[in-house]
């Protein structure tokens, strides 16, 4: 399952990042910082063609040496990475895109919290639960 | 071949490669300068053809790289322009021997070579030599650019001979093997005569032949070429060779598609001129065949075909580079490649495919790789992934890059360039070194990864030998990350800031660093938290106020209109963020901070400033300490309007300052208080000195003064001054002074305190409208013993002291504050406790004996503790013991209040009646007092003062005081006949008895009948009015008045005769149906007449007795 689950603003910097070897926190925050760069390059390529219903799962970021980085825009320019670890070679796409479809309700549900600020930090308890849920689980 | 070149390009493919060097001993900077110039001639056009040669210039190659020359000729060094000094003729030999080693290192490949010989004075014995050029000086090279040409078409001639030999040579001949250096040992001892060696050999020659019809400038040759070598190479499974030639086909496709070339700014081709018009050329097909050199036979097929399409150069590229990835000794080929296909991708904006090729060149290995090298490396990554937009990853590598440069097995530590190049990440890590840029909201950003990249700031400034950088960056950290710290975080920073602090403080300045960045000043707007910032305003006597009077001036231009709701809504926002406060030039002013420490140790401020943008501004700071979490929102921007300066004033009195508050009004609003004790009545005086303490002119003072509302009355003015005398000084000049008299008096009314009436009551002094016709001045009863100390207690009720205050204004301006429209007040409060004089605890009236006078019976009580006299006009002074009260009785004319002057009309319509009665009250209290003059002295104390009964006039006393409107005058014998005169008259003479009616109210009076009976009066109570025989009315007894119009008298004469000598009295009595039962009783009181007749002559002794 996933190592690290990021949920990135519209403006780009982070609502919500958490990693499994927490130990190694920095090194995810990096990972996912410089995908930003190929996520705002998928999505600038595919505001070209207007009308376009666009797909909000974006594939394979790109991959590094141990990780696979996969990435998801909601309509409101909300990204989601999730960082996979490359050995973890038995996890299909299909399953990568219901993790986002779940994270997507998970956050949309954060959303409707009338007392969520938009903009500010997750911290809902039920989020990081869905999150946990998806995260690899360290003995 | 371990050493890539990064700058490599495409477009590299198709120039010629030239070293330039010096030899023996060349001042740097006079070699580049020279290498420079040689630089500039980068494209050569070649006369009688229409091509174009291009030349890339190294000063330094490794002859190692030079061994891949025939792998891809453009590696291959073919030129080499050696730069030396020749002092003098005899050195000559040495440096040519020197010029020849030089050429040996590349003699495998170089086409031709130049030495230009710099500095030699004398002649050369030798003969002229074609390729040395002798310049006398460094300065002297002008015709450099010409001699490199030359050499370029030198180089162009052995190039197209080379292309022309090799591309025709397909003769049966056999084709020697092209190979690789590290290939060289695998084909020994191998099947020459193969056909697949054979085809190898083709292939690897075509591809060659591509290579140079590429240099030469044949484009379409060398695209037809490189599609062959493709063939022939992929049919013998060449794959080295396989991706040179796709390479080649890629390199060449791209110089076709983008003649303006793909390396940006960061390559060495400059944009020329001749570029539009050559690329033109390129495409026309005769031109390569005019020249006469004839081509392959495949020239003619399909040109544009033969070409690559955008596409297929980023797949042929991929290709190419997963035939070198096969080869571990082609590492740097690979990468180079890479590079290139990059540099392609991001021309076509396609930045995903350009990231993979990065990605992959980021893996290759290239073996054990120097520092330098890697440095080199993640820069160019860096640079790269900025080319095709990958800000983050830019970023990224260049920390890296940066981190390489003190890494740990460096002996030298790069921790200059390390900070150059952190500097460098920071837009990629979307961190601005400004602190204002974090000043709105919560911080938003990549707070893990910004902070760690401040850390390394920090540190590497540190490393640097520049802790003022380190200073700053560390509070840049801690102000915009402090949310992001975790305690132990804010301990570790805050101590590493303490210790870098100690060595070098922090401050307001801005960093320049030399490279032009600038650091601007880091306020800890977030250590301590401020909680609420308050601006103490000015005390109230600085404040400044607006003359109300300019309401012009406050009047909005802006709208045509007086009243706009739209406009007014506007405004209301825009004054949201202005505070209510004005702040005066030149005048100190403070601010309240409530601050909260929210570190987890004591905090010490010791430079707490404001931000102020705008206007010149000193601020003061102060210091503090904090202890741990006590005691934040950011000051944004709240506009303070500052006010010319005003002068200021500073005033004295002779009388002490005390500390009272005025009740209704804040001491703050008073600059000082003056209090006196004053006995009722007294009148005393202060001296005020007003002293010009500004540095500006005061030039207009005025004076107000407004006595703080009491429940008790006050009678006449409190405080009074003659301001003209003071006036005559200004303007005042700073330092001046002035001095002011005011006059305090105090008449209050004490004698409303009714336990105090009730205790007098007791004495049973009852006073009614008795008709004593004598002068009464009755001494009170001699109280009982005990009646002192129950006094004594009761005094603390009564006795006690009444406040009066009053607050006197001073409204003074000048100097440019004064232009604008503003003055400045100063107040001073004055308090005055009354502690009561004599007061009057009862007024009443007997009537004297005159219709036109009255008694008016005081009862004066002394509740000071002081022997007291009280002296009155024309009347004995009565001395009073402590808390003694006594009578007196003053014989007072009636007043004629209807002859005091009425409110006008004007006044009068605005004010109620109350208000108007009360007037009229107060004004005939104020005769009275004046005319009754009562005056009160305290020996003891040498204090005098005024003792007013305008308290306790009420209605009927006043009614008893005043002067009927019906002025009724009895005149005997035409003498006015009053009480106290007795009026004589002669037995037997006719007495004219004359009653006069003077109507001076408002209506017409009458007709009136009187009726005059004449009496005796025994003094023993009897009253004889039988006397018909002794007196005898001439006419009738009664006197009919008419009707008697306002302002008008009317006269009755009547006459008596008196038979018998006698006292006689007159009482006039008006008849019962006639009198105007609806006036006042009072109007119709008439003298009683007293008449004694005499004989006519004992008249005198009668007179005299």
């Amino acid at each position: 399952m996933a190592v690290c689950i990021a949920v990135i603003a519209k403006q780009n910097y982070p609502l919500y990042i958490r990693s499994v070897p927490t130990q190694n926190e920095l090194k995810f925050h990096y990972t996912v910082h410089t995908s930003l760069d190929v996520v705002e390059e998928k999505i600038s390529a595919v505001g070209k063609s207007l009308g376009d219903q666009r797909e909000l799962y974006l594939g394979l970021l790109y991959p590094t040496e141990d990780y696979k980085v996969y990435g998801y825009v909601t309509n409101s320019k909300v990204k989601f990475v999730i960082v996979v670890d490359s050995s973890n070679t038995s996890l299909r796409d299909n399953e990568i895109r219901s993790m986002f479809r779940k994270l997507h309700n998970s956050f949309t549900d954060v959303m409707c919290n009338p007392f969520h600020n938009p903009g500010d930090p997750i911290q809902s308890k039920t989020f990081d639960g869905i999150v946990s849920g998806m995260m690899v689980q360290t003995g | 071949m371990s050493v890539p070149d990064y700058m490599q390009c495409a477009e590299d493919h198709q120039t010629v490669l030239v070293v330039v060097q010096p030899v023996g001993i060349v001042p740097e900077d006079q070699f580049f300068k020279i290498y420079k110039q040689i630089a500039s001639v980068s494209q050569v056009s070649i006369r009688d053809s229409q091509r174009l040669l291009y030349i890339r210039y190294r000063h330094h190659y490794l002859p190692e790289n030079n061994e891949w020359g025939d792998f891809q000729t453009h590696r291959k060094v073919v030129g080499l322009i050696a730069i030396t000094t020749c002092e003098s003729a005899k050195d000559w030999p040495q440096t040519a021997e020197r010029f020849h080693g030089q050429k040996e290192l590349f003699s495998s490949t170089l086409y031709d070579s130049r030495l230009l010989v710099f500095g030699l004075q004398g002649e050369i014995a030798e003969q002229q030599r074609t390729d040395v050029a002798f310049y006398p000086s460094f300065e002297a090279h002008s015709d450099v650019e010409k001699r490199v040409e030359d050499f370029v078409e030198s180089i162009f001639i052995v190039l197209e001979s080379k292309r022309l030999d090799r591309a025709t040579d397909k003769s049966g001949d056999k084709i020697p093997l092209l190979c690789v250096p590290f290939e060289k040992k695998d084909f020994v001892g191998l099947d020459t005569d193969s056909r697949h060696y054979k085809k190898r050999c083709q292939g690897r020659m075509r591809k060659h032949v591509g290579d140079l019809c590429l240099q030469a400038g044949m484009l379409q040759d060398s695209l037809v070429h490189y599609h062959m070598a493709v063939e022939l190479l992929r049919g013998v499974n060449d794959f080295l060779w396989l991706g040179a030639a796709l390479e080649g086909l890629c390199s060449a496709s791209v110089i076709f598609h983008y003649p303006g070339g793909t390396a940006g700014k960061t390559g060495g081709r400059k944009p020329s001129i001749s570029q539009p018009a050559d690329a033109g050329k390129r495409h026309r097909p005769g031109a390569l065949t005019a020249n006469g050199i004839s081509a392959d036979t495949s020239t003619e097929i399909g040109r544009a075909k033969n070409c690559l399409s955008p596409e297929d150069i980023i797949e042929k590229y991929k290709e190419a580079i997963s035939y070198y990835g096969k080869y571990k000794n082609a590492g740097v080929i690979e990468l180079e490649a890479c590079v290139k296909a990059v540099r392609v991708l991001a021309i076509q904006k396609r930045a995903r495919e350009a990231s993979e090729f990065l990605q992959n060149a980021v893996y290759i290995n290239l073996g054990q790789l120097s520092e330098e090298e890697k440095i080199q490396r993640y820069s160019i990554l860096s640079e790269l992934y900025e080319l095709i937009g990958f800000h983050r990853k830019s970023a990224f590598f260049k920390r890296v890059a940066a981190m390489q440069c003190v890494a740990p097995t460096i002996p030298d530590p790069g921790w200059r360039a390390c900070y150059k190049l952190l500097l460098e990440t920071l837009p990629g890590y979307s961190l601005s070194l400004d602190p204002k840029d974090f000043i709105k909201g919560t911080h938003r950003g990549w707070a893990a990864v910004q902070m760690r990249l401040l850390h390394e700031l920090v540190y590497a400034s540190r490393r640097m030998g520049n802790p003022g950088l380190s200073v700053r960056h560390l509070s840049f950290l801690l102000q915009t990350m402090l949310d992001f710290l975790s305690d132990q975080e804010k301990k570790e920073v805050t101590q590493s800031l303490e210790n870098y602090t100690a060595k070098c403080p922090g401050g307001m300045e801005v960093v320049t660093l030399p490279d032009g960045l600038k650091l601007p000043p880091v306020p800890f707007t977030k250590l301590p938290i401020v909680r609420s910032m308050k601006l103490l305003n000015l005390p109230v006597s600085l404040r400044p106020h607006k003359v109300k009077g300019l309401l012009g001036q406050n009047v909005s231009s802006a709208s045509p209109f007086i009243y706009s709701p739209i406009i007014m809504h506007n405004r209301g926002e825009e004054h949201c963020k202005k505070i209510d406060f004005q702040w005066v030039q030149g005048d100190v002013c403070e601010v309240q901070f409530m601050v909260y420490n929210p570190m987890p140790y004591e905090l010490r401020v010791e430079n707490m400033g404001l931000l102020t943008s705008g206007v010149e501004f000193e601020s003061l700071p102060v210091a503090l300490s904090l202890p741990a979490e006590s005691g934040l929102y950011p000051t944004s921007g709240c506009l303070v309007e500052v006010i010319p300066a005003l002068p200021r004033l500073q005033f004295s009195t002779s009388l002490p300052r005390s500390a009272h508050t005025l009740q209704p009004i804040s001491k703050e609003e008073l600059s000082s208080t003056v209090s006196v004790q004053l006995f009722n009545g007294e009148t005393q005086q202060v001296t005020i000195t007003l002293e010009n303490i500004g540095s500006e002119d005061i030039e207009t003072l005025e004076l107000t003064s407004k006595t703080v509302s009491t429940k008790d009355k006050v009678f006449g003015e409190f405080l009074s001054w003659e301001l003209e005398d003071a006036l005559s000084h200004l303007p005042l000049k700073p330092g001046q002074s002035v001095t002011l008299a005011v006059n305090i008096k105090v008449k209050l009314d004490f004698s409303g305190q009714e336990n105090l009436l009730q205790d007098l009551n007791d004495d049973g002094i009852s006073v009614t409208g008795l008709p004593i016709s004598s002068p009464l001045r009755q001494v009170l009863k001699p109280r009982p013993e005990t009646k002192p100390v129950s006094s004594e207690s009761g005094k603390a009720e009564y006795s006690h002291i009444k406040a009066l205050e009053a607050v006197l204004s001073f409204r003074y301006s000048g100097g440019v504050g004064k232009v604008e429209g503003y003055y400045r007040e100063l107040s001073l409060g004055v308090h005055v406790d009354v502690e009561p004089s004599v007061f009057f605890t009862r007024v009443s009236t007997l009537p004297a004996t005159s219709t036109r006078q009255c008694h008016l019976l005081l009862d004066i009580f002394n509740p000071t503790e002081h022997e007291l006299t009280v002296s009155a006009n024309n009347n004995q002074d009565l001395v009073l013991h402590a808390s003694e009260c006594q009578r007196m009785a003053i014989q007072v004319d009636k007043f004629d209040f209807e002859s005091l002057p009425l409110p006008d009309q004007e006044s009068a319509r605005f004010t109620n009646p109350k208000q108007l009665e009360e007037e009229r009250q107060h004004a005939q209290g104020c005769q009275i007092n004046s005319k009754l003059g009562i005056c009160w002295s305290i020996i003891s104390f040498q204090r005098r003062g005024e003792a007013s009964v305008e308290g306790v006039l009420n209605l009927l006393v006043l009614e008893h005081l005043q002067l009927a409107p019906l002025q009724w005058d009895v005149l005997v014998n035409g003498k006015p006949c009053d009480c106290d005169v007795i009026a004589d008259c002669k037995v037997g003479d006719a007495v004219t008895l004359e009653v006069k009616l003077t109507n001076r109210s408002k209506n017409s009076v009458g007709p009136l009948a009187l009726t005059v009976v004449p009496y005796q009066d025994y003094q023993n109570g009897v009253q004889n009015y039988d006397l018909e025989d002794t007196v005898t009315f001439i006419g009738s007894n009664t006197f009919y008045i008419d009707t008697v119009k306002p302002k008008e008298s009317s006269i009755c004469v009547g006459a008596l005769l008196f038979l018998c000598t006698g006292d006689f009295y007159l009482n006039i009595k008006f008849q019962d149906d006639s009198a105007g039962r609806e006036l006042p009783l009072a109007w119709f009181t008439l003298p009683s007449v007293h008449i004694r007749a005499l004989d006519a002559l004992l008249q005198v002794g009668a007179t005299e007795s």
